[in-house]
């Protein structure tokens, strides 16, 4: 578990969803994700970039993490962040640059980075832990968990 | 478990061309099926039109496959083109700067019926 996330632990945060990743259930699990991500308030473009920035984070645990792992879902007052552990072997070395267009793979974690406020990336225990976050739109109302 | 099905195709197919009009979520679990099916097609027509107008979701294992058949059709010879992208599967073609490789389409597309 890297610092960075650790640091904002706090009891207004919000448990949203919990999730195992298998291969076969990546699309569910996006579903399940958009669900709990738009039952939060995220709409429109945001709502479907950070739905294919947790995919694209799903789908390197299923490719390259050794093809199981967790998916926790969180908002922290207007900060919606999912994040995506697994055990397998690490990425080694992480490039999220943007590949030439002609080249065939290696756009998730870019994606995942562009589409989203901020991508973090820890490998340094065991696993890969990678986290999004999305900043909710504001609410004219509602002003919950305070 | 099989996956679910979230997708779907159908072809039309002219005297040297196939139009391939897709719709619904491809993810990882679709793009080896997609890949096959445009393989298919540069195989069997000089002009391939891909139309995505019904197509709400892609991912990046979906854009490997779109770039992949682009250099599969180019090396043959063949005309491969993407139309009607629309909403979240336009924008993440647009910013990965496939949509530009691929050449410039008209919105929409010309009717050359």
């Amino acid at each position: 578990m890297g610092a960075g996330w650790a640091t904002y632990r706090g009891a207004d945060e919000v448990a949203l969803l919990s999730e195992e990743i298998t291969a076969a259930g990546v699309t569910e699990l996006r579903h399940a994700v958009a669900d709990a991500a738009r039952s939060a308030g995220l709409v429109g473009h945001g709502l479907e970039d950070f739905v294919l920035a947790v995919h694209e984070l799903v789908t390197n645990v299923v490719r390259h993490g050794g093809g199981s792992g967790e998916v926790r879902l969180w908002q922290h007052h207007d900060l919606l962040t999912c994040q995506v552990s697994d055990n397998g072997p690490g990425l080694g070395e992480v490039d999220v640059a943007l590949p030439s267009p002609g080249e065939v793979g290696h756009r998730g974690l870019w994606l995942a980075q562009q589409l989203t406020e901020r991508l973090m990336i820890d490998n340094s225990g065991q696993g890969t832990t990678a986290s999004v976050t999305a900043r909710l739109p504001a609410r004219s109302t509602v002003n919950e968990g305070r | 478990m099989s996956t679910e099905k979230t997708w779907q195709w159908h072809v039309s197919a002219g005297a040297d061309g196939r139009v391939v009009v897709l719709s619904g979520e491809i993810d990882m679990s679709g793009a080896d099926r997609l890949d096959d099916l445009l393989h298919e097609m540069i195989a069997q027509a000089g002009t391939v039109e891909v139309d995505l107008l019904g197509l709400t979701f892609i991912d990046s294992t979906v854009l490997s496959t779109l770039v992949g058949a682009y250099h599969h059709a180019a090396d043959r010879g063949v005309d491969l083109t993407l139309v009607n992208a629309a909403g979240q599967v336009r924008r993440v073609l647009d910013m990965t700067g496939i949509m530009q490789m691929f050449g410039r389409v008209v919105d929409p597309p010309p009717a050359a019926i």
